[in-house]
């Protein structure tokens, strides 16, 4: 590897990169030189005040606000210029801090929209695609929901069923944000022991989350993002003690 | 489906196929049975864009007026006649010669038979519905709309002032598709064709909004960010359903012209013509199969009482009708009776994906 790749952190041995991405929208720098890679199983938490440019990350790994300038790669694949639903396919799911479900469908509807997207016809029949849904929604205890309209579901329901509707897309990168918010805490322990089983199966994960106390517990790896920029990146208790950090966002 | 489901649509078939046996000499109700079926395709076209996809679209009734003009044109020879005269005479021509024997008409020589014309005019709709699809779909909600009522009323007026083509106001006589010994139409035949193609039309729908691709048309309706990155392809699935029915409302609108309309003329591709197919779709129902059915059907019968009244009688009933509804009840007439026969189990709560 060459010091320029080096510096960049764009090689094939990291599982998901991004290099020198930055984004404005009119005058404000919403990201800016942001650079990381992640190798296959960390999970990784990335923490910041409002406003720190987190979700315009993921929004940006998505394809639904494009990087400015810079290169996002995944699996050895950039994926910067790709639109939403190539880079869905491609393995790449997310969930929204405001649950964004498709409120005129069924539970089982929203879990089959994206499902049918990535089915394999060959190995996977319409059958079989409907009992994994229904196993997601079972696991997340909105089972009875299944042919009710999610607009029916309550706040945090929505929350899971998002989730588990990111899941029908079979990713190995799942960008999650704000995961637990408005969630009952025995939910909250599904979710994790979800997560923890699905990082098992191979999947690796970007949390955005302001409840440090369980991103902390939960995540191999933080970045903190303050103002558009990446200003830490370590294990949990490095990013703990660095001044930066305490300065920018837990500091007064 | 239940039986009740069945049992109604068996019914439906019966009811439709049996009215020109008993109103075989009642020309008029013939053809108002007709016109029920024309806007029950246009309607339930339409309904595909807006109550499926979520995309407000008022350029259907213009789709429709280019099916017709363009079957028209065709057949009538008019094109023949100012352009191309010796094109037109001698390959087009023939061809209606050997399908209809020499001679078949003496007044639309130049033409070709109008069985073509409606082909070629499926085909012209459909190739404009792609283009249009492909300039306008990238825009969303109100931009759509504003787009596509420009452009109808573009192919409104260019139909309207080139009358050296169309014959803009006046109208442009075209040949009948079907008609008996004494030249004039043949009506119960006429019929049975429109009712094969609404058959056609509300089946291919069924399966088109009960497969895996309605659920990409919902989820973009629903969320077209969340569709996107729920790995549904947004641009290619909005453009595949205006272009499924802008090929609908072209063959409705041709055949529907050589079958029961002597003269054509612009106003077909009016602005009130787009809110007639609006009203019945919302009035019937929205986003459902039977809504627009019941909303034709139902419009379309007042519609004829109120003949009388005054020539436009009509859109003040519909306009308000459409107020009322959206205000009170947005399911329609159909989202109305639905709640109640899935209560008592009459109809599948939820149909397609469901697995015991």
């Amino acid at each position: 590897m060459t010091d320029t790749e080096e510096i960049l952190g764009v090689s094939n041995r990291h599982v998901f990169e991004v290099a020198n991405g930055s984004i404005a929208f009119g005058g404000n720098q919403a990201l800016e030189a942001v650079s990381f890679a992640m190798t296959k199983g960390q999970l990784l938490g990335l923490i910041g005040p409002n406003g720190s440019g987190k979700t315009t990350l993921l929004n940006a790994t998505s394809g639904i606000y494009p990087l400015n300038t810079g290169v996002i790669n995944f699996e050895g694949r950039s994926i910067e210029k790709s639109s939403p639903h190539e880079i869905a396919r491609a393995g790449i799911a997310r969930t929204f801090q405001i649950a964004r479900i498709f409120p005129r469908m069924t539970a089982l509807e929203n879990m089959l929209a994206p499902g049918f997207t990535v089915r394999d016809p060959d190995t996977e029949d319409r059958t079989t695609l409907i009992h994994r849904a229904k196993e997601h929604l079972e696991f997340l205890d909105i089972d009875g929901f299944a042919h009710e309209q999610a607009a029916d579901l309550s706040g945090g329901q929505r929350m899971l069923l998002q989730f588990a509707r990111a899941l029908m897309l079979k990713p190995r990168l799942m960008l999650l944000d704000e995961p637990f918010g408005g969630i009952h805490p025995l939910l909250v322990e599904r979710i994790l022991q979800r997560i923890s089983d699905l990082r098992s199966r191979g999947i690796d994960f970007i949390v955005v989350s302001h409840d440090l106390p369980t991103i902390m517990g939960l995540a191999t790896r933080i970045i903190v993002l303050a103002n558009g920029r990446l200003i830490a990146d370590g294990t949990p208790s490095e990013v703990r003690e660095d001044p930066g950090v305490i300065e920018a966002y837990l500091g007064v | 489906m239940t039986l009740f489901e069945k049992t109604t649509l068996a019914l439906a078939l019966v009811g439709g196929l049996a009215i020109p046996l008993f109103l075989h000499n009642e020309p008029y109700f013939i053809r108002v049975a007709a016109s029920v079926l024309y806007f029950i395709i246009l309607s339930s076209s339409w309904n595909l864009l807006l109550g499926y996809a979520g995309q407000l679209s008022f350029a259907h009734a213009a789709f429709a007026g280019i099916g017709a003009y363009t079957s028209g044109l065709l057949s009538a020879g008019f094109l023949g006649e100012n352009i191309c005269t010796g094109l037109i005479e001698n390959s087009l021509g023939f061809v209606s010669d050997v399908l209809c024997g020499e001679g078949y008409s003496r007044d639309f020589r130049y033409g070709i038979h109008p069985l073509i014309g409606v082909f070629a005019a499926c085909l012209v709709a459909t190739g404009i519905g792609w283009c249009l699809g492909r300039m306008c779909l990238r825009t969303r909600g109100p931009y759509l709309a504003l787009m596509t009522l420009g452009f109808s009323e573009t192919v409104r007026l260019i139909l309207q002032i080139e009358h050296d083509y169309t014959r803009g106001s006046l109208g442009l006589r075209i040949p009948y598709l079907w008609t008996t010994d004494d030249g004039l139409p043949n009506h119960a035949i006429g019929y049975f064709i429109m009712l094969a193609l609404t058959v056609l039309t509300i089946f291919i729908l069924y399966r088109l909004v009960n497969s895996e691709k309605g659920l990409y048309l919902k989820a973009i309706r629903e969320d077209e960010d969340i569709a996107a990155v729920m790995g549904v392809d947004v641009i290619k699935w909005k453009v595949r359903a205006f272009v499924i029915s802008s090929a609908f409302a072209g063959l409705a609108g041709a055949l529907y012209a050589h079958l029961f309309v002597q003269v054509l003329a612009p106003q077909m591709l009016l602005i009130l013509e787009m809110g007639l197919i609006l009203a019945m779709t919302i009035v019937g129902g929205l986003g459902t199969l039977t809504g627009p059915v019941i909303g034709a059907i139902l419009l379309v019968v007042l519609w004829e009482f109120m003949r009388d009244i005054s020539p436009y009688a009509h859109m003040l009933l519909f306009a308000t009708l459409v107020i009322v509804v959206m205000k009170f009840f947005r399911g329609g007439l159909f989202g109305l009776v639905s709640t109640w026969l899935k209560e008592r189990n009459l109809i599948a709560k939820a149909p397609p994906f469901t697995v015991d």
